[in-house]
């Protein structure tokens, strides 16, 4: 069996909680049926590691991480619960913690996130959005850390509230909270920038 | 979320700017660590072994924990574990293949660090260590750093470890050449502590050594 992952797309598909169950149960019993569960999430793991501030490397590197544990501990999921995404979020997120921790990692360097911006059709439109992307990433840079977990989990990993909540260990409501508050500072400052 | 669409723009903003897709070279890193993990795993439960336990130490990163490949009623020892965390990981083979052996032991509190070898480059200073326990207990390394000639301190960076059920760990760790810094030998390699399964314990396992500045990548 070959191991991949298909582009960007896949993250971007709400993710399927009972075949991600059925997955998992299968994984139990035979690891192999951990692939399937790999190529669902690698990149939304990988994007919401990336838009925590890890380096490109360093993201990498967290998502193997991420699939490792997940993989050796499948059998303490326990399918029906806040689901599949959530656990492995959780995962994720823990080594991200630790691994800021020991490596004293910034949360965001805006000159290697400039880096990532993709060429846009045309020299200005890619000014723009490089621009539009420095703007907003250095806003939710200052953000307190739980705003930009949130926002990280909801636009970079794709996850629901009711996920969030589970990741970060909050209720739904307050979750729902954080992320309303984070999108009106974000609004607010886009405002006064105009 | 219900309120999704409260803020069109600004969402719409934030999906494109964490819209980042993997690099290929990157991807299939990962999906190779991910097959050995599996591989390992089906292993496992073949041979109805448990996991071995695998500690965080502080200060430093330790990344690419691969799961523990046991073999049954087989004495692994360093070298051996050194083979089998490279395998699959280029980065790390590449590491370990530009490495200067330097097979210098120390023994501290009934555990004895072996350096096998290092590699100094631009960006990391690589080393690769083995501890290998004559208490019962297994322990995988704690605190360490690297001092180059100028005083330069390495303290963080990036490794990757395995284990075997005799209580030998082996771990190939980059430390990271601060920017702007060219690193210059002789190094000290000090490891202050060790990770076992009741905690930190302190130690010290000093390594003096030279290798030469390679211009290879890592």
């Amino acid at each position: 069996m070959e191991l991949t992952s298909t582009d960007g797309r896949v993250s971007e598909e709400r993710h399927d909680a009972s075949l991600d169950d059925s997955l998992a149960m299968e994984a139990r019993m035979n690891a192999e049926a951990f692939a399937p569960l790999y190529e669902r999430h690698t990149e939304s793991v990988y994007r919401y590691l990336r838009a925590r501030g890890a380096t490109e490397t360093d993201a990498a590197e967290l998502t193997a991480v991420t699939f490792e544990r997940a993989m050796r501990h499948i059998d303490r999921y326990r399918p029906g619960g806040s689901g599949f995404a959530p656990w492995l979020f959780r995962i994720a997120r823990n080594a991200s913690i630790d691994a800021s921790r020991r490596a004293h990692t910034r949360w965001v360097d805006l000159d290697r996130l400039s880096h990532l911006v993709a060429p846009g059709p045309s020299p200005e439109e890619t000014a723009i959005a490089n621009e539009e992307r420095r703007w907003i990433l250095g806003v939710v840079a200052r953000l307190p850390s739980i705003q930009r977990d949130v926002l990280a989990l909801r636009f970079a990993a794709g996850l629901s509230g009711r996920e969030i909540a589970a990741v970060v260990g909050k209720s739904e409501a307050a979750t729902r909270k954080i992320l309303s508050r984070s999108l009106a500072t974000l609004q607010e400052a886009a405002g006064h920038d105009e | 979320m219900t309120n999704d669409s409260t803020y069109p723009g600004v969402e719409a903003a934030l999906r494109q700017a964490f819209q980042v897709d993997i690099p290929a070279d990157r991807r299939t890193a990962i999906a190779r660590r991910v097959r050995t993990a599996i591989g390992a795993e089906t292993a496992r439960r073949s041979t109805g072994l448990p996991h071995r336990r695998f500690l965080l130490p502080s200060r430093r990163w330790v990344l690419g924990l691969a799961a523990a490949v046991l073999v049954g009623g087989t004495v692994v020892g360093g070298e051996r574990l050194f083979g089998q965390l490279i395998a699959g990981a280029p980065l790390l083979e590449d590491a370990w293949e530009r490495g200067t052996d330097i097979g210098q032991s120390v023994t501290d509190g009934g555990y004895t660090l072996v350096l096998e070898k290092a590699a100094a480059g631009n960006d990391r200073l690589w080393v690769a260590l083995s501890v290998d326990a004559s208490a019962d207990e297994g322990a995988e390394l704690g605190r360490m750093r690297v001092i180059d000639a100028n005083g330069v301190v390495m303290d963080g960076g990036t490794g990757a470890g395995t284990g075997d059920i005799r209580g030998t760990s082996a771990m190939l760790f980059g430390f990271e050449v601060p920017s702007g810094v060219t690193p210059e030998g002789p190094y000290t390699l000090e490891v202050t502590s060790l990770t076992t399964a009741d905690g930190e314990l302190p130690g010290r396992w000093t390594f003096s050594f030279d290798v030469p500045l390679t211009s290879a990548s890592g």
